[in-house]
């Protein structure tokens, strides 16, 4: 029976269908639940293997995935505060990856490629935990949030380029590979807005939804000879096309259903499937050696520049603890590994645990003791903007008035 | 007798029992009623931002349905009901703000749209009735 396809398709949806209905019931978000069941699974139904099919439709997860985490980034707010968010953002990648690389290769005892991979599956942020934080008291759309989600798209714009580069063959196809996925990004964007405009308004036949994912499974293609990661173009492509489906959101939404729907279920359930518990139980302090590792040099890379950014101890604070979060680029990446045999299935669960970690403890610290006010998000984008001597009275009170709040 | 009245009100079959139940209470009475819908939060941990703002966009259109179900509610009984939404879980959220809004009766429904998980509106429905400061009347659907 588990031989038919059918019944291995049922059991797999039957899984996804589950997750669903416990996200809607717990309020967590599907991904995280399905990778929660694939765990499940993998431990104690039995489901130890992934079929070619499987495998396939993981991989469109995860490329699609990628492709939305890039085009929902909003390019005017990566441009307002470029400064701040390209510094903050690209330490925040460093100087995790450089420690956890280390840490692994030189008191672990991992080999170097080993190393890498756990260096940059722990030094991915979350664009979407922490837009999800933030949202819930309405501090998304001020500049500091609007700063911070900006510099959280740096630091995992820094984890797709070492995962696609590292580990390429530096040969002629990965040449080839640079100059093709060049030149599509260029005419990405028109090419993206004329086939809204001509076509994807009126055909049903979903032309638009069909070429991104020509695209896409064409530069895969590429990067993959070349011994790349689908991920890095998959990524760069939905940064070009942000600016058009930031305008047009249909086609965002609808490409979101099919990925939620038909590819991410298999993806992250088989994320799960992998994770061991017999191991994560073996290699508890490691797991939390590592989280706590995570979650320091984040703050020694975010918080020095967030106070020299105008933030005061508690928007630093904030600051430095939502860039310690991670999960799509974290499990990505160590998946990654996991599939190319770089890293074995222990090392996998120290990763993957870790990175689910990091999508709950740095954000409940956050939340708990160093959520600041919208009031003071805004004033910091007026002080930070006007370089504080043109900064209005009413901002300083402002802050001002925060910080004796904050002393009491 | 009762000055302020909350109504649970979600827009399923029950609750509108308890809405016609509280506006036909509060006209008789002439007390002061406002509806209260209590929406689900946003999925925490999400993989994209698609995922928060779809959910809000759903939440917000459903809202707006809400308010003109209660509009039309207000305009046939010829009382003026106020409506807010607040997040949370539902039986906090009702107790906590009847307690500072001053309420001195919940009027909830025995059954909403959480009944796919058995009655866990009823569930909710005990644990106002348990730790409210004030009186709660619990509504049947066959009413």
């Amino acid at each position: 029976m588990l031989e038919n396809i059918w019944f291995v398709a049922a059991i797999w949806m039957g899984l996804a269908l589950i997750a669903s209905i416990i996200s809607i019931r717990v309020g967590i978000s599907v991904a995280l639940i399905e990778i929660l069941i694939g765990v499940l699974a993998g431990n104690f139904l039995g489901i130890h293997k992934t079929t070619e099919w499987i495998n396939f439709l993981a991989m469109l997860g995860s490329g699609v995935l990628t492709f939305l985490a890039g085009a929902e980034i909003d390019p005017t707010s990566l441009k307002s505060n470029i400064k701040a968010s390209f510094t903050i953002g690209f330490l925040s990648f460093l100087l995790p990856f450089i420690f956890i690389w280390f840490f692994a290769q030189f008191v672990l005892g991992w080999s170097m490629q080993q190393s890498q991979i756990a260096g940059i599956s722990l030094s991915t942020t979350s664009v979407a935990v922490v837009y999800a934080v933030m949202i819930e008291k309405g501090l998304g759309s001020t500049p500091l949030g609007k700063m911070i989600l900006a510099a959280c798209f740096i630091t995992d714009f820094g984890t797709v380029i070492a995962l696609g580069l590292l580990f390429a063959d530096f040969n002629i196809w990965l040449l080839v590979f640079v100059v093709v996925m060049s030149v599509m990004l260029w005419y990405m964007p028109r090419w993206t807005r004329f086939i809204i405009v001509r076509m994807g308004a009126t055909r049903v036949s979903e032309p638009e939804v069909k070429f991104i994912l020509f695209i896409l499974f064409f530069l895969g293609g590429l990067a993959t000879t070349a011994k790349s990661e689908a991920v890095l173009p998959a990524y760069l492509v939905g940064l070009v096309v942000a600016g058009v489906f930031l305008r047009d959101k249909t086609l965002v939404n609808r490409m979101r259903s099919i990925a939620f729907a038909i590819f991410t279920p298999f993806y992250f359930i088989k994320a799960g499937l992998y994770v061991s518990l017999t191991d994560l139980w073996a290699a508890i302090v490691v797991i939390l050696v590592f989280l706590v590792i995570k979650m320091v040099t984040k703050l020694i890379g975010v918080y020095p520049f967030a106070r020299t950014f105008k933030m005061r101890h508690k928007e630093a604070s904030y600051t430095s603890l939502l860039m310690a979060t991670g999960l799509t680029f974290g499990t990505i990446s160590a998946l990654f590994g996991l599939n190319n045999k770089i890293i074995d299935q222990a090392q996998y669960t120290i990763l993957v645990t870790v990175v689910i970690l990091s999508a709950i403890i740095p954000t409940l610290i956050a939340q708990r003791f160093f959520q600041p006010s919208e009031a003071v998000m805004i004033a910091w984008g007026r002080l930070f903007n006007g370089n504080n001597k043109s900064a209005s009275p009413a901002d300083k009170k402002e802050l001002e008035t925060e910080e004796e709040k904050n002393n009491v | 007798m009762y000055k302020k009245i909350l109504v649970g009100y979600d827009g399923s079959e029950g609750s509108k029992i308890a809405l016609t139940t509280a506006a036909e209470l509060a006209k008789q009475i002439g007390a002061q009623l406002k509806a209260i819908w209590i929406k689900s939060k946003l999925p925490h941990y999400p993989e994209t931002i698609s995922e928060i703002s779809e959910e809000q966009a759903a939440a917000d259109s459903f809202l707006e349905g809400l308010k003109r179900d209660v509009l039309e509610y207000s305009l046939k009984y010829g009382i003026e009901i106020d409506f807010f939404a607040v997040a949370g879980n539902p039986a906090k959220v009702i107790v906590s703000n009847a307690k500072e809004q001053n309420f001195d009766l919940i009027v909830l429904s025995n059954q909403g749209h959480s009944s796919l998980w058995g009655t866990s509106l009823g569930h909710t429905a005990d644990r106002v009735s348990e730790h409210a400061h004030c009186s709660v009347l619990l509504v049947r659907e066959s009413e």
